[in-house]
């Protein structure tokens, strides 16, 4: 059983802010689905490597040079998307004290 | 005329021999979804004034001899609203990216501009791809054309219901468990999840990235193989698309599936089927039976970890992809927050879904440190294992094939309380394996239930088999429909 602390970990680390009543549908429904995951418990899979992709990827360089850019290059499309902002900046509430 | 019973590609031939235009068609479609859309809500974005000045245009390039090599040019079609367009918005069906507009397009929208497409739209979905009934939309739910008081399944359901419906003449959506072939079975249409690596994701917005995928949903095999060949190929701008030649798909559009091998899981012989999926199941085995192809049926011992393993590591990749959306530089951002950290969590926990947070949640336990070894590292060395015996099945037979879900539609709210059981009760193992081994998958209609419902078999190939399940569906469409 998931605890009302745990559950408020979860949420602190998913940062979400949970209200009363999303908290005992949440904690019921990750019972449940943490449950439905003991059938994996006892399959042996010491000599198993773990599959991170269903193919073996190689790492994926380049030479580092700004190529077909349009899309960044706009102050203003770069920023038009942002909730809110002031003379080219994205505006965040005051973080010093 | 009538548009709308038109394949995509009877109409874009029609439009290349002059005897219909891109614009009268796009005019016609766009009247016609109008008059659609009160009843089924396919759409959450229609493109009327740009749709139709692209249809002059694309009409415009076609008359002076372009798109020579494109066989869906001029053919109004749709977007499942998680692939990003440029300068057009882009939801994801949540409150989250409500106004959010692209500043690019992502490349499967590039390649089909190239080819001549007209887009008419965005499509809903469950937010975020989450979910298999499309109820979980920021902008409420898709009916099913067929009976609207049915879900037209999903995530991709507005993508198929539009189809089925005849607003467009095909559309892409998004697969990672499953969520272009069931809506495609629960709305009588195809609809194809690529090899991992065969479409770029670059710009669809990330659900579970090692399991995500765009592909194409028609009215017919040949529609949505045309479709493919348009979309798929190495992206340099997504890291995880395979460079190899791709060949035509198109040339595997043949009525032969002699000698093919075809295994049917044991486990579906007991399995809580609905009756008439069952009867129309017995039937295609009898089909590929009497085409020359051979059918047996195969124990999966990985079968029962398919699930779990799935749930644990989307869930994981979902907590990482969508920790994006803090409420700074796009997206929601709450009103009433008023620090940073306020930002964060009022934002997320207002711009979010139920669904999604639960996933978030959910993943967020699963990687964990205390839980690490136990869920995800455990989970990841099973999806190995499972792999590994998929991968042998897939040594000696062509094609798996079984239903793409073992019921037809379910209503609007049958699992409104409970999240849990409808992914347990309404879940297909069989269409999950898919993503988890990155095979290719196909869905196509096969039949009605007694209600006037569609039903819908799958055939999965291997890795790069797209070719093996396009024959064998091609085969299996022209006797059924025939």
């Amino acid at each position: 059983m998931i605890s009302d602390s745990r559950l408020e970990s979860l949420a602190e680390s998913a940062k979400i802010e949970l209200i009363g009543k999303d908290k005992v549908s949440f904690k019921k429904d990750l019972d449940k689905l943490i449950k439905s995951f003991d059938i994996l418990k006892d399959v042996e899979t010491t000599d198993i490597k773990p599959m991170i992709n269903v193919h073996d990827y190689r790492n994926v360089f380049r030479d580092d040079k700004v190529e077909n850019n349009d899309y960044n290059k706009n102050q203003e499309v770069a920023l038009r998307n942002a909730p809110n902002k002031k003379e080219g900046f994205i505006l965040v509430p005051k973080i010093m004290e | 005329m009538d548009y709308a019973k038109m394949t995509a590609l009877e109409l874009a031939s029609k439009i290349r021999n002059n005897e219909i235009s891109a614009v009268e068609v796009t005019k016609a479609q766009i009247k016609y979804i109008k008059e659609q859309e009160d009843r089924l809500s396919c759409f959450i974005t229609l493109l009327e004034d740009e749709g139709l000045k692209r249809a002059y245009e694309v009409q415009e390039r076609i008359a002076k001899g372009d798109y020579k090599d494109s066989p869906l040019a001029g053919v109004p079609m749709a977007v499942k609203d998680n692939i990003l367009t440029k300068n057009i918005r882009t939801t994801c069906a949540s409150r989250m990216l409500e106004t959010y507009i692209p500043s690019y397009n992502a490349r499967v929208i590039d390649k089909l501009e190239d080819a001549g497409a007209i887009i008419l739209g965005k499509l809903n979905m469950d937010e975020f791809a989450m979910g298999n009934s499309s109820e979980s939309s920021y902008f409420g739910p898709t009916r099913n054309p067929f009976n609207t008081d049915h879900v037209p399944g999903g995530s991709s359901g507005g993508s198929a219901a539009a189809v089925a419906a005849g607003e467009v003449f095909y559309s892409l959506g998004s697969d990672t468990g499953g969520s272009i072939r069931q809506p495609s079975s629960y709305c009588g249409v195809t609809g194809i999840k690529p090899t991992y690596g065969t479409v770029s994701r670059n710009g669809l917005i990330g659900f579970a990235s090692s399991f995500d995928q765009i592909g194409p949903i028609a009215k017919n095999v040949s529609d949505a193989t045309a479709v493919l060949d348009i979309i798929k190929g190495y992206d340099s701008k997504d890291s995880t698309s395979i460079a190899r030649e791709y060949d035509s798909y198109t040339s595997a559009l043949t009525d032969d599936v002699r000698g093919m091998k075809i295994g049917v899981p044991k486990e579906f012989l007991d399995s809580p089927m609905n009756s008439q999926i069952r009867e129309q199941f017995d039937k295609v085995i009898k089909v590929y039976r009497d085409k020359g192809a051979t059918v047996e049926y195969v124990d999966f011992q990985t079968s029962d970890y398919i699930i779990p393993t799935y749930y644990i590591l989307t869930s994981a990749e979902v907590s990482a992809n969508l920790s994006r959306f803090d409420g700074i530089r796009y997206g929601y951002r709450s009103p009433d927050a008023k620090n940073l950290e306020e930002i964060y969590f009022k934002s997320r926990a207002e711009g979010f879904g139920d669904e999604a947070k639960l996933r978030i949640l959910l993943g967020s336990y699963v990687l964990s440190s205390d839980n690490y070894d136990t869920y995800y590292d455990k989970a990841l060395r099973i999806r190995r294992l499972i792999s590994n015996e998929f991968d042998d099945f897939f040594s000696n037979y062509d094609i798996l094939l079984g239903p793409t879900s073992l019921f037809t539609a379910f209503n609007f709210n049958a699992f409104l309380n409970s999240p849990v059981e409808k992914y347990a009760d309404s879940d297909n193992k069989y269409t999950i394996i898919a993503n988890l081994i990155g095979s290719p998958a196909m869905s196509i209609p096969c039949g009605y239930d007694e209600k006037g419902l569609p039903i819908g078999m799958q055939l999965i190939g291997r890795k790069f088999g797209e070719k093996d399940i396009i024959r064998s569906a091609y085969s299996l469409e022209k006797e059924i429909t025939s």
